[in-house]
This record gives C-alpha cells, sequence and structure tokens, in this order.
C-alpha cells in the first residue's frame, strides 16, 4: 500500500530536481541528529525555536553531533536539495513544531512532502535506518491535542523508511516556554529533561529490535490552573489588540457577513 | 442554497477527476449552485501564526492573496466540501493552507467544551456545513483513521468521507448528509 502512495507521489507531485551527485555518506563515527524547527512565525521567537535551542544546549555533551534546520528559514533562503541533502546523511530527526488545526501547519507539509519525493528520486542502495522523533506544542492546555499531530509524524517516518521512536506533546506551550523559569514550571522541565534522555539513549542504542517495545508518548502541560490559563489567554488578545488601537468590540467584527 | 468546492491542483489523479464530477452531477441534480477553487503550488502562502487575523484585522488575514476570496465565499455557503489528498494521514500541503487560513473565522477566546477540551467560540452566529472528501492511492487504514480523527475528534460539524473507487458508494454517502448552515460550537 504504502508503495503505491509513494508511486504517487513520485510520478506527479516532485518539485526536486534530478539526481543530484551521489556522494558518498560522510566519514563519521558517531551519530548526527538534527534538529528541525518548523513554526512558521516570522518576527517573534517561536515555542518551536527555543525548543530546539534547548536541546541543542540539553545534548552539547554528547557523543553524537547536533545540527540545526529552521524549515521557514530554508524554504525562503537556501537551496532545498541541499538541505535535504544533509538530512540524508543524518541519523536522526526531532521535528519540532506548533500545532495548526490538530495537525501540521502547512510549511511543515510541504516541506515533508517534498522531501519525501526527494527520498524517492535519491534512493541510494544501502541506507542507515533513521530515527525520527516528533515534538509538539500547542496553545490550548491539554496536551491531548497533539495526539493525531505525533501520529502524522510516524507516518511520514513510514514513507522514508525510518524508525519513528516516539513524541513529546506539550498542552499550553507559549507558558511553558514564558514562564519557563518560574518555580512551578520545575517539574514540567524534569519531565522533559527524562524525555530528552530518552531520545538520547534511544538514538544511541542503535536499530530497535523487533521484540523491543515501542517508546511511549510523553505528554507534558505547565502545572497551573486551567481556567485561569485561559483568562489569561483571552485578556491578552484584548490587551495586545488594544496596543494595535482596537477595541474590544472591535475583535468579534464579522466581516463576511452578509 | 449554494455550494463551494476546494482542492488541490497539485494531485489531479483519476481518482480526483471521479470525486470532482460526482460532485458535479450531484450538486447540479439537486439544483444547488457549485463554484470550485483549486489551489495550485506557491499560490496561497501558509499562515505564519502572526494571529494578525485576531488582533489587527479581526476576521480577516492580513496577508492579500485568493484566501480573501475563499474564505468570503466559504462563510457565504451552504456547504463547502474539501477534496483532500491525504498524505501522512493529514491534508496535503497546500490544502493545509487553506484549512490554517481559515483562523479569521474564529474567536481568539477560548471556552472550555463538555468533553473536557478547550476550543476557540465561534464568530459568526452560523456556518456552512463542512465536508471533507480524502483521497490518496493505497491508503492505509492507518492513515484513513488519523484523518478521521484530526478532523473528527476535535471539531464539530465536519464530515469526513473517502474516495474508494465507487462513484454509487460516495453519491450514496453524500445523500445521507446534511448540506445546511448549522450554528453553534465549531
Ligand atoms: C493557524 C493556527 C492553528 C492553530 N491550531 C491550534 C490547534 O488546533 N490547537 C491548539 O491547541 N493550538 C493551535 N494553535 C496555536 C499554536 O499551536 C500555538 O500558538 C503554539 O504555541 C505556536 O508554537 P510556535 O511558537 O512554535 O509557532 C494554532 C495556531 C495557528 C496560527
Amino acid at each position: 500500500m504504502t508503495e503505491k502512495m509513494e508511486e504517487e507521489v513520485r510520478s506527479e507531485n516532485c518539485k526536486i530536481g534530478p539526481k543530484g551527485d551521489s556522494e558518498s555518506s560522510m566519514n563519521k563515527d558517531s551519530s548526527h541528529v538534527i534538529l528541525i524547527d518548523a513554526s512558521p512565525k516570522v518576527s517573534e521567537k517561536s515555542v518551536s525555536e527555543w525548543f530546539s535551542d534547548y536541546c541543542r544546549d540539553y545534548w552539547k555533551n554528547e557523543s553524537f553531533t547536533v545540527e540545526q534546520i529552521n524549515v521557514r528559514k530554508s524554504i525562503k533562503n537556501a537551496d532545498l536539495t541541499e538541505v535535504y541533502k544533509r538530512m540524508e546523511k543524518a541519523d536522526a530527526y526531532v521535528i519540532i513544531f506548533p500545532l495548526y488545526f490538530f495537525c501540521m501547519p502547512g510549511i511543515l507539509t510541504r516541506f515533508l512532502q517534498d522531501y519525501v519525493c526527494f527520498f524517492l528520486e535519491h534512493s541510494e542502495p544501502v541506507r542507515q535506518k533513521k530515527k525520527v522523533y516528533a515534538v509538539v506544542n500547542c496553545g490550548f492546555p491539554e496536551p491531548e491535542n497533539n495526539e493525531e499531530a505525533i501520529h502524522v509524524i510516524k507516518s511520514f517516518s513510514e514513507k522514508i523508511q525510518a524508525e519513528f521512536g516516539f513524541g513529546i506533546s506539550l498542552g499550553a506551550g507559549p507558558m511553558i516556554y514564558g514562564a519557563k523559569d518560574a518555580p512551578f514550571m520545575k517539574k514540567v522541565f524534569h519531565n522533559i529533561e527524562e524525555a530528552l534522555t530518552m531520545i538520547k539513549e534511544d538514538i544511541l542504542a542503535g536499530e530497535r529490535k523487533p521484540e523491543q517495545q515501542t517508546l511511549k508518548n510523553v505528554y507534558l502541560t505547565a502545572n497551573f490552573p486551567r481556567k485561569l490559563y485561559l483568562s489569561f489567554g483571552s485578556k491578552g488578545w484584548i490587551k495586545t489588540a488594544k496596543a494595535n488601537q482596537l477595541e474590544k468590540g472591535e475583535l468579534y467584527k464579522r466581516p463576511y457577513s452578509k | 442554497m449554494k455550494a463551494l468546492l476546494l482542492s488541490d491542483a497539485e494531485f489531479k489523479n483519476d481518482g480526483y477527476n471521479e470525486v470532482t464530477s460526482v460532485l458535479y452531477s450531484f450538486f447540479e441534480g439537486k439544483n444547488i449552485k457549485l463554484d470550485h477553487i483549486e489551489t495550485a503550488t506557491n499560490e496561497l502562502a501558509y499562515c505564519t501564526g502572526c494571529f494578525g487575523c485576531w488582533i489587527k484585522k479581526p476576521g480577516e488575514c492580513v496577508m492579500q492573496d485568493k484566501i480573501a476570496q475563499i474564505n468570503q465565499m466559504s462563510m457565504n455557503s451552504d456547504v463547502v466540501v474539501y477534496i483532500v489528498p491525504i498524505v501522512f494521514g493529514q491534508f496535503s500541503a497546500n490544502m493545509k493552507n487553506v484549512i490554517d487560513r481559515w483562523l479569521p473565522n474564529m474567536l481568539p477566546f477560548f471556552e472550555l467544551r463538555k468533553d473536557g477540551m478547550t476550543m476557540h467560540p465561534p464568530r459568526y452566529s452560523d456556518y456552512p456545513s463542512h465536508i471533507m472528501i480524502g483521497y490518496a492511492k493505497g491508503l492505509s487504514d492507518q492513515d484513513e483513521q488519523l484523518f478521521t480523527d484530526i478532523n473528527k475528534k476535535h471539531r464539530k460539524n465536519v464530515e469526513v468521507l473517502f474516495w474508494k473507487d465507487s462513484k454509487e458508494k460516495l453519491y450514496k454517502e453524500l445523500g445521507s448528509l446534511s448540506l445546511s448552515r448549522k450554528g453553534g460550537e465549531l
């Protein structure tokens, strides 16, 4: 079934040019991990970008090398084929993104959809099996909202014959980032670090054997009263709108009403 | 009554052609006026999560392209049918841009629902019915379930159908759905 789907993508939708030079794979003895930050935000620091930096710093003394890719900048500036070639050489990806309508944002969908085309066009005889992890953050406080988005990354992994590890789901993402230094966040950060240690160990353990248990997703949220979080959120919108010279009532406009 | 079809020009295979032909004759048979907007690659910008549609120009995307026409027509239809190529169990890239940029049609505030989950309240008193028709060659059961969950677990007023190589089946399924506007939770 997957093959047919791949055939479909290959025949109709490949935007990536013909097979490039087949550079021999990097001579390296340590694993290489790519952190893919896929928030489309332009002018403000995103939760995803912050998390990517957090992983980089957390793993800075590990025996594997870590590289960061920002999807928006890659699409805007770089030759995507070059970015995809770098991805081909990695041993693991951690795909970090915001939840948009209960799945991936459009920008990441484009990036991965085209990567699958690249993958199919450039298949090399022997590929090492990559590992893929997902980190999804959402605005709502319930981390369960991210469950399907993690499954989407698992489905993507299957298309590139990679091994899906597990996902970290962050509810109330903007608060986890915004209040990261507050004492009530300590527990969440302890759990985040445990999850990052699990990723590290899984990467270092190499290919998972069939009899090994699949890893469970980790669901986390800010340890903060939910109603208060939502009411802060709503007040926040009214405050920002005021700064844009809009009164609260104007936020309810219905431009498309007949 | 008015219906709007939204589709992805990047994945026009046999399945796509069959689905559109079923929809054309289905709506013609019901005497419902039909508009069809296809979205090609790079035709719609992707949402950059700026929230300008909530706090700068409420109800409208601040980026100017075809989305204004799509949202205007969508909000003034009785039913909107999304013909969706399924990629990784979710929307294809072009269709995802259409979906993401629907955000202006909700309010920024939050409501806690009976099922214990948070959602945004509606901006309008009522909305068109949403019908998603997913298609992909060799769609796996897993991706099919995922597409259903993405659309139905968290949102109200969204129906999900799949193209299964049978025009009769699709006709019948469409016939069983409500095609009128609805109020209430999103
Ligand atoms: C178009 C759009 C759709 C969104 N959909 C959801 C959603 O379905 N559920 C949710 O909890 N948050 C949703 N959000 C909120 C983002 O997930 C949230 O703001 C996140 O923290 C942004 O992460 P970033 O800073 O890494 O971009 C949406 C935001 C946008 C702009």
